[in-house]
């Protein structure tokens, strides 16, 4: 079983639906209602307690988790000084605190299972130093060192521990963002492309596999910078 | 309820080495015969023999690892907070 956070709407979904059509059984985790789908769990990541309870459930539901996919977070397009107080803790809270909770809170699950795989989500704008996203790139600056020492501490149970960092992909998540930002940003990768979610998928996928159980501690700029 | 000598065996159960441990013997810290890795182990085990005695042990207060206070100290003080722990549900 592969838990996905902020598997509801953009990259989530793509690499939840991705992941199903693989064949694989997925738990999905996000702040929207789906009572359709019973392997959704309505939750918040910046709250620690609702992220305990669904490690609770799951644990005692006894299914082998296997793998951890941290798609859940927020854009801010802000210049620092323009930026609301609220944006930032706001930011800071989902996307760094929020992803601290959920590596911590299910890492045991992993390590019951003797090994497994934690993706979390950066961006190519750490790499790039992208003017009017600091604080956002502040958060995920954070989640990368996070990850690397992470790393480390999860190697002796067999378990990876990597970032991937997207450039511009198709997901609502550039609504904020003018096309000649974006084809700026896009110029910085190696591939000067907007990349399509599959090209994530794909990415989840390579690092889910056995072969790649040496890799960990890495930030994965899909693209290239 | 747990004894302090059933946490020193749940303990040795896990280690692959032949380790002496006794009630007041270091959990964390420079004397301490557990790595890290141990403690970890030492937290899961706790918690699934927790959820056996109808509770979810929690390892991650703010107390845990507080130098003077850790309930790591040693393993009287981990039992000791396994069932403060325990006895809190049925209040």
């Amino acid at each position: 079983m592969i838990i996905v956070t902020g598997g509801s709407s953009g990259l989530g979904k793509a690499i939840t639906e991705d992941l199903r059509q693989k064949g694989e059984n997925v738990v999905t985790i996000s702040r929207s209602n789906d009572p359709v789908d019973k392997n959704h769990f309505s939750c918040d990541i910046t709250n620690y307690q609702s992220l305990k309870q669904v490690y609770l459930h799951l644990s005692k539901c006894g299914d082998k988790i296997s793998a951890l996919v941290n798609c859940a977070g927020i854009a801010s397009m802000n210049l620092a000084i323009t930026t609301p107080p609220l944006t930032t803790e706001r930011v800071i809270r989902t996307n760094l605190i929020g992803t601290i909770y959920v590596n911590q809170i299910f890492a045991p699950l992993l390590i019951k299972n003797k090994g497994g795989r934690i993706i979390n989500f950066s961006t190519i704008a750490v790499h790039i130093g992208l003017k009017g996203e600091s604080v956002y790139v502040a958060s995920k600056a954070g989640v990368e060192g996070f990850s690397r020492v992470f790393a480390k501490e999860l190697s002796p149970f067999n378990i990876t521990v990597n970032c991937i960092a997207p450039g511009p992909i198709k997901t609502n998540l550039l609504k904020g963002i003018s096309d000649e930002q974006i084809k700026k940003i896009v110029n910085n990768q190696t591939i000067s492309q907007i990349m399509q979610p599959s090209a994530i998928t794909e990415m989840v996928t390579l690092l889910l596999r056995d072969e790649s159980r040496n890799i960990t501690g890495q930030v994965i700029n899909v693209g290239g910078v | 309820m747990i004894t302090t000598q059933e946490l020193i065996q749940i303990i040795k159960d896990m280690s692959e080495d032949d380790i002496d441990l006794v009630p007041d013997s270091s959990l964390v810290g420079g004397g301490s015969i557990i790595d890290s890795m141990g403690l970890v182990q030492i937290c899961l085990a706790l918690e699934e023999r927790s959820q056996s005695d109808g509770f979810s042990f929690d390892w991650t207060s703010e107390k845990a690892m507080s130098s003077l206070n850790s309930i790591f100290k040693n393993p009287e003080t981990l039992a000791q907070e396994y069932n403060r722990q325990l006895s809190a549900i049925h209040k």
